[in-house]
């Protein structure tokens, strides 16, 4: 992240059930620079993936935003702009999901699924299917004349992410948002991926929001990190340092609760209870009922998220905790 | 050595259909695959889709028939028809917490059932039983009279363990038992299964694709790849001093919390994990290594020995070179 | 802008209580009262009409709709409400029996396919097939024209045993393959897998974890049936297949109310609306049902 200009800036977020009103995202705020990596992380229901698909009014009809604005910069140095999701859709964001198979439209060739995008942008059909080609080749599917041609079926979990990609990339988007796209691959599939969306990230300068509820995934790619939790961003800051100084007890508790691959095996810690239903909170900070540092003041409201360092933001009365190996 | 489960040169072939042929082919999901499990050990099995980990699993359980080789317990062959009894002996924990658990009846009744069936205590011994069982595994008892769509996906999963160990096994084979759950469910259930192997001298076959969380549960390891295990030994030398270059790929590429993502990466690993059809000749990582010669395409590597560690690789290192084995099995 | 009005975050609507209310109630709640008022009317039918569907008054044919005769009168003068009303015991009756026959034959059928013997799915499946190849309209006129209208059996009435059979003959085979399918989807679910491992007998694991997993979608179809039921039965006896002429049955209604349509339409109208009202009430029992099921 050397340059700082910003691609999206979203602001105070909300999203909820369209009957009823539970509120599923409350006040989420975040922001990506050009060549920058946001991860998202958070357990199921945290609000991270309807959180992404809100940037392009992907939610599912039941949910409606209920508030919050985007701003986002088309092009570089042109500075951002008021937009509304849709508008963004195949026009400057892009996105790739889990699941590449119910992603790919099984009756087109890779080809034509793949040249879409610059047919869409007004190319001839025999120079977008150049151009397909090349997305291929950049995306590392390995022969593209003959992948080209083939069905999204016959190619393999991998491959068909790649071509994911390549249709993401294809509209020349300058963020793109990246729904857990890793988590149904194999370990080194995985890491290919992985890989792949680094390489793109530093070539093209893209912008990327990358939401995983590994935070071992999200340490690899992202800069910087937003962790969630019951709808909210309860911690942000540039990665390896919230890694390494966590100081919401809930980041703090996910980190010592992961598995470690080095060292001497180690008992994991565990959160006791678990997350509050949507429309079910606990009054107060969410976290409180299961946070081992609990004290009366967190029952009464709950925190906002505050600066507490350069670029680090926590939501939690208790800070700045400096000592990271403070027992309960 | 007091060998508990012997798995001895176990293949399971299926005929499947490719692109390619019309003819079918043989799909070798497990092909010549020996383990043994020792008493209260808990052994880790590893590797990425396709290289018959499941497969391996339904074997032990008795719920897959191999095609060729012997499933012992205790010394005794375990046939391919079970008794009641020692299908008793080795229970299993499945993976997708929702498809584990029949949504239409309490836990209590499926629990019940089960200590029922094998006349394991007297009818007025019951309900403590179930209540023991739900201590074992950490839930409130009102869970008994739970159904399963009323429990979160960890919850579910301690039930599952529960139903396992309702019927008292020795074995509890759990095939990616903590995959499907978020990381602070997926703690507690790793550590209910690491306590209750230190309580009641359980063994557990700890199948998954997660390598941290082998790291953290088990004490031996074994790396299969392409149906066949292609390297075996304690933890700690599988972790630290892996010898097969599938192990180290394995390793390099898991995403690890505490690797700078500024740190040079060695080039990921290229290809995609297959099953093991009749295509590839020699070692099945051959397409993917990065070490390949063309000694690897003639015959699936023996494995070299160094004490209770296992290698199938020839390039497995020489001053670890213990005694070759002279056939080229598994 | 994208800023939409923001609304008040209210307290938690959905307390534990209301979310005991599962999808699919509303449907079944308004199917329910529409079948059961049907069924009511057929139960207490001599109290709400003059009880008697077959009495003629020559002198009186064809009257408006008024207060002696709310529907007014046919052509030979007998009550259109009472015969209306009498209806429902013959059309329901014939298409509930008609539907539940086959849906636990074809049923029981369909789990044994889906769960024995490679030569025994063959046998059914192939059989099926062929069911299914028949062109079903003329093969069930011909069959129940070939049977005969009889003299009833028990507590049916004269041409309705072969409506029975004709019925029976044709949907078992819906049912068979919907539960060969789930049985089949059923038995490789996990719980399945851990019930044999835990040393359940085999009947156990087929009564009390296999069929009450796969039988929600027929028990969803079986409505559906019984609604369709009532349009065939109607369409038969209105192409004079079926019951008899002169007994009181919305499809025969129609067909002697034809002549008249232009003057006394409501003749038509009313067995029309009733099946159309007993269909739809059947319909959104099952399509309640369904949500249930999923949800």
């Amino acid at each position: 992240m050397t340059r700082t200009e910003r691609v999206i800036e979203i602001e105070n977020l909300s999203i909820a059930a369209a009957q009823g009103g539970v509120t599923l995202v409350d006040d989420v705020s975040l922001h990506v620079d050009a060549g920058g990596c946001l991860g998202i992380v958070g357990e199921s229901g945290s609000g991270k993936s309807l959180t992404l698909r809100s940037v392009l009014g992907l939610l599912p009809p039941a949910l409606k935003q209920t508030r919050g604005s985007t701003r986002f910069q088309r092009r570089a140095g042109e500075g951002l702009r008021s937009v509304a999701p849709r508008e963004l859709r195949g026009h400057g964001v892009s996105m790739i999901f889990q699941e590449p198979m119910s992603s790919l439209n099984p009756t087109m060739r890779i080809g034509d699924l793949v040249a879409a995008g610059p047919r869409a942008l007004g190319m001839s059909r025999r120079a977008a299917a150049d151009r397909a080609l090349q997305l291929l080749a950049e995306v590392g599917v390995p022969h593209p004349e003959q992948r080209a041609r083939a069905w999204p079926h016959q190619l393999s979990g991998g491959q068909r992410q790649r071509v994911m990609i390549a249709m993401a990339l294809s509209v020349e988007p300058s963020l793109l948002l990246c729904d857990e796209p890793t988590t149904a691959l194999d370990t080194t599939v995985q890491d290919q991926i992985l890989t792949l969306v680094e390489r793109l990230r530093a070539e093209r300068g893209l912008a990327l929001i990358f939401v995983s509820h590994d935070l071992s995934v999200i340490s690899r790619i992202a800069g910087r990190t937003a962790v969630m939790y019951a709808g909210r961003i309860v911690e942000q800051g540039p990665t390896h340092d919230l890694v390494d100084n966590p100081n919401h007890p809930y980041t703090r508790a996910l980190i010592d609760s992961m598995p470690q691959l080095h060292g001497p095996p180690t008992r994991l810690k565990t959160i006791s209870g678990s997350p509050p239903t949507a429309g079910l909170l606990p009054p107060g900070c969410r976290f409180a009922p299961r946070c081992p540092y609990v004290a009366d003041v967190c029952l009464e409201a709950d925190p906002p998220l505050l600066a507490i360092g350069p670029h680090r933001d926590t939501a939690c009365v208790r800070q700045p905790v400096t000592n990271a190996g403070e027992q309960p | 050595m007091s060998a508990l489960v012997e798995l001895d040169d176990i293949a399971v072939h299926f005929k499947v259909r490719t692109h390619r042929s019309v003819l079918p082919t043989t799909l070798r999901a497990v092909d010549g695959v020996s383990l043994t499990v020792e008493r209260s050990e808990c052994l880790g099995v590893v590797g990425e889709s396709g290289c018959g980990k499941s497969t391996l699993a339904g074997v032990l359980v008795g719920l897959t028939e191999p095609t060729a080789g012997q499933v012992r317990y205790d010394g005794q062959d375990m046939g391919v028809r079970r008794s009641k009894e020692l299908r008793r002996r080795i229970q299993m924990v499945f993976q997708d917490p929702v498809a584990s658990l029949n949504p239409r009846r309490r836990v209590r009744s499926v629990l019940a059932e089960l200590i029922d069936c094998h006349d394991l205590v007297p009818d007025a011994g019951m309900t403590s039983a179930l209540n023991s069982l739900m201590e074992m595994v950490n839930l409130p008892t009102r869970v008994l009279d739970a159904r399963p769509r009323e429990l979160s996906g960890g919850q579910r999963q301690r039930v599952a363990i529960a139903r396992a160990l309702a019927v008292r096994p020795d074995v509890l084979v759990a095939d990616e038992a903590v995959s499907a759950l978020d990381v602070s469910a997926q703690a507690t259930v790793v550590n209910l299964l690491a306590d209750l192997r230190a309580e009641l001298g359980l063994t557990i076959v700890f199948i998954s694709h997660d390598l941290g969380i082998i790291r953290t549960l088990c004490d031996r390891v074994a790396v299969m790849y392409a149906g066949r295990v292609v390297e075996e030994g304690t933890a700690d030398t599988i972790f630290t001093g892996a010898q097969h270059p599938y192990t180290q790929a394995l390793l390099r590429a898991a995403p690890d919390l505490r690797r700078r993502s500024t740190e040079p990466r060695p080039p990921a690993l290229e290809g995609e994990p297959s099953g093991a059809l009749d295509l590839i000749t020699g070692c099945p990582f051959r397409p993917r290594c990065p070490e390949a010669e063309a000694a690897c395409a003639k015959a699936p590597p023996p494995f070299i020995h160094d004490g209770s560690h296992r290698t199938a690789c020839i390039h497995a290192s020489s001053s670890h070179r213990a005694t070759a084995d002279t056939t080229p099995r598994n | 802008m994208i800023d939409t009005p923001v609304i008040e975050d209210a307290a938690p609507s959905t307390t534990p209580s209301r979310r005991l209310r599962r999808r699919g109630d509303g449907k079944l709640a308004v199917g329910a009262v529409i079948v059961g008022l049907f069924v009511l009317a057929a139960l207490f039918a001599p109290l709400i009409t003059s009880g008697h569907p077959a009495e003629q008054d020559l002198l009186n044919r064809l009257a408006p709709p008024s207060r002696a005769h709310v529907l007014g009168t046919d052509q030979l003068g007998r009550d259109e409400w009472t015969r209306l009303v009498y209806a429902i015991r013959i059309d329901l009756r014939v298409a509930v029996l008609g539907s539940l026959i086959p849906a636990v034959l074809g049923s029981l059928i369909g789990i044994a396919a889906g769960l024995g013997s490679k030569w025994l799915d063959a046998a059914i499946m192939r059989t099926s097939d062929i069911v299914v190849s028949l062109p079903l309209f003329i093969f069930f006129i011909a069959l129940v024209g070939l049977l005969g209208p009889g003299t009833g059996f028990l507590f049916l009435g004269p041409g309705e045993l072969p409506l029975i059979i004709g019925f029976t003959v044709i949907s078992w085979v819906v049912y068979a393959r919907l539960l060969r399918s789930e049985v089949r989807r059923v038995r490789s679910m996990d719980y399945i897998r851990a019930a044999r491992l835990g040393g359940l007998p085999r009947r156990r694991v087929i009564a009390w974890h296999i069929v009450p997993n796969a039988i929600g979608q027929s028990i969803v179809y079986f409505f559906v049936d019984v609604g369709l039921a009532v349009v065939a039965i109607s369409t038969l006896s209105f192409l004079g297949v079926g019951i008899p002429v002169g007994t009181p049955e919305w499809g025969s209604m129609i067909q002697s109310g034809r002549g008249v349509i232009q003057t006394n339409w409501w003749l038509i109208a009313a067995p029309g609306a009733a099946i159309a009202l007993i269909g739809m009430g059947l319909a959104l029992i099952g399509d309640g049902l369904d949500d249930r099921i999923k949800s």
